[in-house]
């Protein structure tokens, strides 16, 4: 119903201000508890990659990721070709 | 010349300006590239080994300038992370390989195919593609590969690309002879075309880039010579971190070999054929004697049963079957027919799918189940005991 | 650390758009059904549905430029305005972009109503109707977490909550109360030209 009284429509606007201000904060509190949900859920670390989905099994050593030891992958390059490429068996063709 | 020549490639990748002062400029493609590439017996490096020469050579017959060059940095193997690296921290070699296959089979296109979790693979090539030159860059484009184990076989690509959905067939055509768009489609993993990329610049493609994981000391991606034993492979990964029991070569479509059996084992594809295996995308993977076989099995198989493209019965039913075996298997609890019906029905559903994700898993299943068969006889004997 | 802090502040700012957007659209159907409550005259769900939509807007801009920025997706800003053009997931991307561009059609024409007159700005307000249900399938097919445990969750609950507000506007009894009155008159005036 329309406000009857000046003051009903004043605690009407400042229930609707209230409310306002409300969402408005919880919507930027909520921002930071998804991106942290979402986080929890899916990291995916851009450094490594993603992880693959591990078992809730013990050590699972071979079959999973393990490749993403504390977010940094190890490359490494072959030595020098001149000596080490001894070739003994050279890709020759044969699918 | 090898791919991970140059600065070190953990440090991400270099600008343009600087592989070009490393490398020399983008070499012009020029007709003798194919029998160039066909003398230095390239093979793919996407599985299946095929020669790449011969590759270019069917879709470049085809091609009247209007082909499509697919370059598959897919990846859906989970122990495989080689062509991320590669992308990554080489990503003007891959483009270089990509411009170069197009210009010489005759392709207006180019789709750098990206695994959509790889993020800082995708990542550094946008940035790489973006410093090219125009001429460089023409008919590039970038698509997501799903997360999904069969988005990077090659038919499935070619559907994504099509229908956007990744679904993997084996029958014909094949992708050289009608693949995106109806046109000759050239689908060649990134380390391919970045070994291509060096054989234009006169190298000789003689290396392997191989993912090491498991037990060892430093897991990762290792470039090593064709030929390579599994144990300088390992040894090159910081060596087992304990005694080794098993070696599993390919990744999930692949083998296990006893440690006997493969320690000395050169890591080239037709020596790794005659033991009995693939060397697959280039995954070795160390199970060591502390781990439990049947468990690590089981959870493979349920990972492969989970990534059924459920196109047809045989993979669909068949692999959650066997996986519903193993898993029972792995919690000790089977039923009496569990571990005949593991030999029985691997051995059925090869060669029966719509595509060869049902043969990669019972394969891998048929070779642990000769590795390992004394802990799954253990596991398939718990019932046997309790009901005598 | 700061490489993944826009991708996970691009899915929190999603997830809490689309809480908005039905907020707002529930609030909306709420305005146009004249609702209201001892304490809570009509007025309130009017200016709260327009407070809501200002404020929801603030965060679907920050959901789409974290995402446009975002280097790892490295989308680029073409992508928030021509649909379709992602690299990533294109379709579902894109209907993203489509629900941006009808939800600043709406916002726009709201803002601009005094000059386009009512009948222009109704007309493109219905499209709201539309931007709901195309940014929630955008959610599903293009979010990382699309069918993620918590924003399924986010998603039934503001479906719910649309969908039982719309299924009142259309199904529950006209709250005017000169409703039947006035269709009786009309009735009559029908009867009466066409005698």
């Amino acid at each position: 119903m329309t406000p009857r009284s000046p003051d009903a429509r004043d605690g009407a606007l400042r229930r609707l201000r209230g409310l306002t201000a409300g969402v408005a904060a919880t919507a930027v509190g909520a921002v930071a508890v998804f991106a942290a949900v979402a986080a929890a859920t899916i990291p995916g670390q851009p450094g490594t990659a993603a992880r693959a989905t591990t078992s809730t099994s013990s050590s699972s050593t071979v079959t999973s990721s393990s490749t993403d030891t504390s977010g940094s992958l190890q490359i490494t390059s072959t030595p020098q070709t001149s000596s080490s490429s001894t070739q003994a068996h050279a890709t020759t063709g044969g699918s | 010349m090898n791919l991970f020549d140059g600065p070190d490639p953990r440090s991400g990748a270099e600008s343009l300006a600087d592989h070009e002062r490393r490398l020399g400029p983008l070499p012009t493609a020029r007709t003798d590239l194919i029998p160039a590439i066909e003398r230095s017996g390239l093979l793919g490096r996407g599985g299946a080994w095929f020669p790449v020469g011969t590759k270019w050579r069917s879709v470049a017959a085809r091609s009247r300038g209007a082909a499509v060059v697919l370059a598959n940095g897919a990846e859906g193997e989970p122990l495989s992370r080689k062509d991320q690296v590669l992308m990554w921290s080489r990503p003007h070699l891959v483009l270089d390989g990509a411009r170069l296959a197009a210009d010489v089979v005759g392709a207006d296109r180019v789709v750098l195919y990206v695994g959509e979790e790889h993020r800082a693979a995708a990542a550094s090539l946008a940035r790489a593609l973006a410093e090219r030159p125009a001429a460089q860059r023409r008919g590039f484009s970038m698509l997501a590969a799903p997360a999904r184990y069969v988005a990077g076989e090659e038919s499935a690509a070619v559907y994504f690309v099509n229908q956007g959905v990744a679904l993997p067939t084996a029958t014909p055509p094949r992708p050289y002879e009608r693949g995106v768009g109806g046109r000759p489609t050239l689908v060649q993993n990134v380390e391919s075309l970045a070994q291509a990329a060096l054989v234009a610049r006169g190298g000789r493609a003689g290396t392997v880039l191989l993912t090491v994981a498991g037990a060892v000391r430093r897991p990762g991606v290792v470039e090593v010579p064709a030929g390579t034993t599994v144990r300088e492979a390992v040894g090159r990964s910081g060596g087992a971190s304990g005694p080794p029991r098993a070696v599993l070569l390919g990744g999930y479509f692949g083998v296990w070999l006893e440690v006997g059996e493969a320690w000395q084992l050169p890591l080239d594809p037709a020596a790794v054929r005659a033991a009995g295996g693939s060397l697959g995308c280039g995954v070795l993977s160390v199970l060591p004697a502390a781990a439990s076989p049947v468990e690590e099995i089981a959870r493979v198989m349920s990972t492969l049963a989970g990534e059924s493209a459920a196109q047809c019965g045989p993979c669909f039913f068949g692999l959650r079957a066997l996986a519903g075996a193993c898993g029972r298997l792995a919690e000790r609890r089977p039923e009496p027919e569990d571990l005949d019906r593991l030999q029985r029905w691997s051995a059925e559903v090869r060669g029966r799918g719509a595509c060869r994700h049902p043969d990669g898993a019972a394969g891998f299943l048929q070779s642990a189940l000769r590795v390992f068969a004394h802990e799954f006889a253990v596991a398939g004997a718990g019932v046997r005991l309790r009901a005598a | 650390m700061n490489d993944t802090l826009l991708w996970y502040t691009t899915r929190g700012a999603g997830a809490v758009s689309l809480l908005l957007l039905s907020a707002v659209v529930t609030l909306g159907v709420l305005t146009a059904a004249r609702f209201e409550a001892p304490g809570w005259p009509r007025f309130v769900t009017a200016a709260l549905h327009r407070n809501l939509s200002l404020t929801a807007l603030v965060f679907l801009a920050l959901h789409v430029l974290t995402a446009v920025t975002d280097p790892f997706a490295h989308l680029g800003l073409t992508v928030a305005i021509v649909p379709f053009t992602s690299w990533y997931r294109p379709l579902w991307v894109g209907l993203g972009t489509i629900a941006v561009e009808l939800v600043v059609a709406v916002a726009v024409t709201s803002l601009l109503r005094r000059r386009l007159g009512h009948a222009a700005w109704r007309a493109v307000h219905w499209l709201a109707y539309a931007a709901w249900p195309v940014a929630l399938v955008h959610g599903v097919g293009a979010g990382t977490d699309g069918t993620s445990d918590w924003m399924v969750a986010i998603d039934v609950f503001s479906a719910g909550a649309v969908l039982t507000a719309v299924a009142g506007r259309l199904f529950a009894p006209r709250p005017d109360p000169l409703a039947d009155a006035r269709d009786r008159f009309r009735t009559r005036v029908q009867r009466e030209i066409s005698r």
